[in-house]
């Protein structure tokens, strides 16, 4: 039995704010919890916000990566679920970008008591097409050459992602944690967990969701194309379906304005009542 | 435009990098014509398209899911590795810069790396080829070193002795290496291989000069070498084959033919023999039949007289002598006949210590009493296949002659007489592997050189003067012996005495 202290610095669980209601926030691959940095604050007022970084990843533990248990999704699933239960008794709203909106289905399908809602940014449950039927927006050969760039980029330009400083006068609050590593993921680790992300189907878990759910889908998003968001928002019991202004795949950094209120709206009201965000 | 403007345009546009503005969106705002002119586009073209369009798919993603979050984060992307796409589906590699402003507007500079990708995959194979060719050296080392330790165990196994020499800048050759055959040869074992090889070979001109013309001349010389020096124990006669090994060492390898070269003068000692006994056996036949007629006719001519003659007439004691000296020639063409072999008659046998005791009481008187007479029988079984009356002779024979060497040395001496048995396991000479009775016969008189010993069984060989030995004696013992199927041999040493040994075969079994 592994101790809730140890959850806490392998995870390098991070929790702010204030409520009874408790928001965790999980970051999709090739980055770490500084993902919703422009997001978090906003709800800090109203919730408990857990922040976390999985293994190997920013503050995450490396040496709590496992290369067996961590060969699927289920395995982070079962992170997420350590996380949960070290931080709320209660259940919580598990906020889970990209690769982390379907590590979010599969928790709630396992341990459907922990969650009241789930916010879905960004969603699919896999980026590989399957004619005629479904869209992921990727021919297996275009994963099978992003995980060689990856490689490469990890490899021959190690250079590439390390941490460059850009002055910034506006922003010094950024000083401090850019100073460490940013974004640093160990790149064996990072390898195998974006094998796991690109090649792995989860198409299946949507009959085995009741939890309420919002889908964020960004417009132009060359990662999770309308399609994959549609063939959640068509299947998934008692889902928000909301399609962004914001463009691209991260919309809480690139558009963090619209991802706020989105997300305040519908935490704000019953779950499946609609958001009719148009008439704000 | 002002002046200004127009400079800067220029410059966006005749960079040798791609340059790109984008929106907040991620939608170029502007391209400048190096991008375009790789894209096969014009700049226009490019404005208004979402960057990650222009990008391949895995481009895209590694752009939208590690650049653009790094981006948004108020982060430099430096170096990161991004292929574009080509109109026509062509990738063209690039290496990115990038960083976001404050208002989210985009500036990326894209170095093409073609030819970058190119010297990588140069290096690479070169690496490759590196590495490929230090695995083929590992593989020529490992058999090298494996045939060398396999030379080496052949050179070790060699079933003949084996000496490598080197030669110095001084001229002397020095044992560079042997083998296992080759140590036990020169004793290399027991004293300092260096010494006890020089000893063996090197301090023998005719080696030396066998291995200076083998280096010299690059041929194989071969040389018998004889009386090989006392490092090597007993006398050897060795044949030694010595090959040039360039550039300054020779191998040689050396055959003790000792053996083989006694087994051939012990041939041809055998052969000479037998010719002699041919030659003795006609002459001895012509005389036997000469004799007979002188015989036959004498006792005619004793009868004719007898009846005409006094008895005391002179005449008739001349005719004694004449018979007394015919008898003396049919013995000695007996003898002869003996040692040729021709006068075997039936098979019969004897017991030998009997023959040996009967002959004793004759013997002790001739020997007068400065000589001792020891008698040793030590054998078991004494039947031995001859006639008894023969081996009397032989023995009376031997004591004789032993007799006369110990006198002839002009000192107190001993004669010695003893047998035991053995068993021959392999033939010796003519005489088959089998059981045998050895009977010695030994002096300590004044022996015999090595000259004399090695003519000894010749018929009328005889070192004793004229009129004193007829040179038979030896010559009957050999022939007799030889004609049962046994074996003679002779010890001898000048001035420290002589045996004669017999081995004859056991009649008992």
């Amino acid at each position: 039995m592994i101790s809730t202290s140890h959850v806490i610095d392998r995870f390098n669980v991070k929790v702010s704010g204030r409520g009874t209601r408790t928001l965790v926030f999980a970051h999709g691959f090739g980055c770490d919890q500084a993902m919703w940095r422009f997001v978090a604050p906003a709800f800090e007022e109203q919730f408990r916000v857990v922040l976390f970084d999985y293994a190997g990843h920013g503050g995450g533990d490396p040496d709590a990566h496992d290369r067996d248990r961590h060969n699927t999704l289920h395995g982070y699933a079962d992170d997420v679920l350590e996380i949960c239960d070290a931080v709320s008794s209660e259940p919580v709203t598990l906020v889970g970008h990209s690769v982390s909106a379907t590590v979010a289905l599969l928790a709630a399908a396992r341990a459907p008591v922990r969650f009241d809602r789930l916010v879905l940014v960004g969603p699919s449950l896999s980026y590989v097409n399957d004619p005629p039927s479904y869209h992921g927006g990727f021919a297996r050969e275009d994963l099978e050459g992003l995980l060689e760039m990856m490689h490469k980029n990890y490899t021959a330009w190690a250079g590439a992602l390390a941490p460059v400083i850009v002055a910034n006068a506006d922003r010094p609050e950024f000083a401090e944690e850019l100073e460490r590593s940013f974004c640093a993921i160990d790149p064996d680790i990072a390898r195998q967990f974006a094998a796991v992300t690109f090649l792995s189907d989860h198409r299946d878990i949507v009959s085995q969701i009741a939890t309420p759910s919002l889908i964020l889908q960004c417009a132009d998003d060359v990662i999770a194309p309308d399609s994959a968001g549609e063939f959640l928002a068509q299947r998934l019991p008692n889902n928000t379906y909301y399609r962004m202004v914001a463009t691209g795949h991260t919309p809480h950094l690139t558009h963090p304005a619209e991802t706020i209120a989105v997300m305040q709206r519908y935490l704000s009201r019953a779950p499946g009542e609609p958001l009719r965000m148009g008439e704000q | 435009m002002i002046a200004a403007e127009r400079r800067f345009t220029s410059a966006f546009d005749t960079a040798a990098c791609g340059l790109v503005v984008c929106d907040p969106d991620g939608t170029i705002q502007s391209a400048n014509a190096r991008l375009g002119h790789w894209l096969n586009a014009s700049a226009s073209e490019l404005t208004g398209t979402p960057f990650t369009r222009i990008l391949a798919p895995a481009s895209a993603l590694m752009y939208e899911m590690q650049l653009r979050p790094r981006l948004a984060l108020g982060h430099r992307v430096d170096g990161a590795f991004l292929t574009l796409l080509y109109r026509n589906g062509q990738a063209v590699p690039t290496v990115i810069n990038a960083a976001q402003h404050d208002d989210g507007v985009l500036d990326v500079a894209l170095v093409c790396v073609r030819e970058r990708e190119a010297y990588e995959e140069t290096l690479r194979r070169a690496h490759a080829e590196a590495e490929s060719a230090r695995a083929a050296l590992a593989d020529t080392a490992r058999s090298l070193r494996e045939s060398e330790s396999l030379v080496r165990a052949q050179f070790a196994a060699l079933p003949f002795p084996t000496f490598v020499w080197r030669v110095g800048p001084d001229g002397e050759f020095r044992l560079d290496r042997w083998n296992e055959s080759g140590a036990r040869l020169a004793g290399l074992a027991a004293v300092p291989a260096q010494l006890a090889a020089r000893t063996a070979f090197a301090d023998s001109p005719a080696a030396l000069d066998a291995m200076r013309a083998a280096l010299t001349e690059h041929r194989t010389v071969e040389l018998e070498l004889n009386a090989v020096p006392r490092a090597l124990g007993d006398a050897k006669i060795l044949l030694l084959t010595v090959g040039p090994l360039a550039p300054d060492r020779v191998v040689m390898h050396a055959r003790d033919i000792t053996a083989q070269r006694e087994a051939e003068s012990r041939q041809q000692h055998g052969l000479k023999m037998q010719a002699l006994g041919q030659m003795v056996a006609g002459a001895a036949h012509e005389f036997n039949n000469l004799l007979a007629v002188i015989q036959g006719n004498l006792e005619f001519v004793r009868h004719d007289l007898s009846a005409t003659l006094p008895s005391h007439s002179g005449m008739l004691t001349d005719l004694d002598a004449v018979q007394d000296a015919t008898l003396r020639a049919v013995s000695l063409v007996r003898q002869m006949l003996v040692f040729s072999g021709r006068a075997r008659e039936k098979e019969t046998s004897a017991a030998a210590h009997v023959v040996v005791q009967a002959t004793e009481r004759m013997l002790r008187p001739m020997l007068g009493s400065t000589i001792t007479l020891e008698i040793k029988l030590g054998a078991t079984h004494d039947m031995v296949r001859g006639d008894g009356d023969q081996l009397a002779q032989i023995l009376t024979n031997l004591v004789i002659n032993a007799r006369d060497a110990v006198q002839e040395a002009g000192r107190d001496g001993r004669v010695f007489i003893s047998t035991s048995n053995v068993d021959l396991e392999h033939p010796l000479d003519e005489a088959p592997a089998g059981e045998y009775l050895r009977l010695s016969v030994g002096d300590n008189g004044v022996g015999m050189p090595p000259e004399v010993r090695a003519r000894a069984f010749e018929p009328f060989f005889t070192t004793k003067e004229v009129g004193r030995g007829t040179g038979l004696g030896l010559a009957m013992i050999y022939g007799a012996v030889r004609d049962l199927g046994g074996h003679v041999e002779i010890e001898s040493e000048p001035g420290s005495g002589t045996t004669i040994t017999l081995l004859l075969p056991r009649a008992d079994n």
